[in-house]
């Protein structure tokens, strides 16, 4: 779940991931802590069972890690435009 | 020294010291001395890696670690290679071991008896030593000196060692972390998040 967009941009977005450009990205434990985790346990055991095809299945990641975004951008209700955002955000702040 | 006397100056430091140093390096011969504090170790439940063994000069420093309250007692023994005798002289030390130790000064360093083992004052190195020279000593005050920060390698806490956990890295731009169920452990360059246990609750959360 942490792998997902959805939390690399909200961590990219509070500086829980901590960067200036020419210096190496720092995060620390501390901020870890505000990242808030969903306890609804249809989702965990959605993912859960995601998180374990990508471990059982390594040539399609890529498609797991799409399905676990698609399951969270369902639950916190994000509209195509906010994924888009989201998703530009995140191709910003790699390069 | 008598044997006798190694051992109980031994007991002595194990039970003050439950815990320990990881990084033992046993592929240096061993001798009576070693083998004695190994038994001893292993009679008290603590395997290779919870203390460490350093040789300087001919000198054996045994290093146990008393982690809760973050003492160190170690016992240095100087002996005798060619003979492999445990005729030997002995120094013991105690002394705080935090961010704010710092190493005792020469002038700190008092002479007393071995067998006053169980008088030793915290924060106070002691030495009772008739053959060491002092170029060995100012290399065991190095050695002393550098140990706070000395890099060590372990397993940690065996709790997490043994439950499932998610190592998350600590430098990049995006958050990239790895779910384990496995029996492992990391160096200092990843953080890890363990509940540990291995509940279903706990692992679907860990997911």
């Amino acid at each position: 779940m942490l792998n997902s967009t959805v939390y690399s941009f909200f961590a990219q977005e509070r500086r829980i991931i901590r960067y200036n450009k020419g210096k190496q990205p720092q995060i620390k434990i501390s901020d870890l802590y505000q990242i808030p985790i969903p306890q609804d346990l249809i989702l965990m055991d959605n993912i859960s069972t995601l998180v374990d095809k990508i471990y059982a299945d390594a040539i399609h990641i890529e498609k797991y890690k799409a399905k676990i975004n698609c399951l969270l951008y369902s639950y916190y209700e994000l509209g195509n435009s906010e994924v888009d955002i989201i998703n530009e955000s995140i191709e910003a702040f790699l390069q | 020294m008598k044997e006798k006397n190694i051992k109980s100056l031994l007991e002595n430091a194990l039970v003050e010291n439950d815990m320990v140093v990881a990084n033992p390096s046993l592929s240096e011969k061993e001798n009576r001395v070693r083998e004695e504090f190994i038994k001893l170790m292993k009679d008290k439940g603590l395997e290779t890696d919870d203390y460490e063994i350093k040789t300087i000069d001919d000198v054996s420093v045994f290093f146990i670690l008393k982690s809760p309250e973050k003492y160190i007692m170690k016992a240095v023994y100087n002996f005798m290679p060619e003979d492999n005798k445990v005729e030997f002289d002995t120094i013991l030390f105690k002394k705080e071991m935090d961010e704010t130790e710092t190493t005792p000064e020469e002038d700190s360093i008092e002479d007393v008896k071995v067998d006053v083992v169980e008088d030793l004052e915290e924060g106070r190195i002691y030495k009772a030593v008739k053959g060491l020279n002092t170029l060995t000593e100012k290399k065991i005050s190095r050695y002393l000196k550098g140990i706070k920060n000395k890099k060590r390698i372990g397993f940690g806490e065996k709790i997490i060692y043994d439950n499932p956990k998610v190592y998350i890295r600590q430098s990049a731009k995006e958050l990239i972390a790895s779910y384990d169920d496995k029996l492992s452990s990391a160096n200092n360059s990843l953080y890890l998040f363990s509940l540990r246990d291995c509940s279903n609750e706990s692992i679907l959360f860990l997911k």
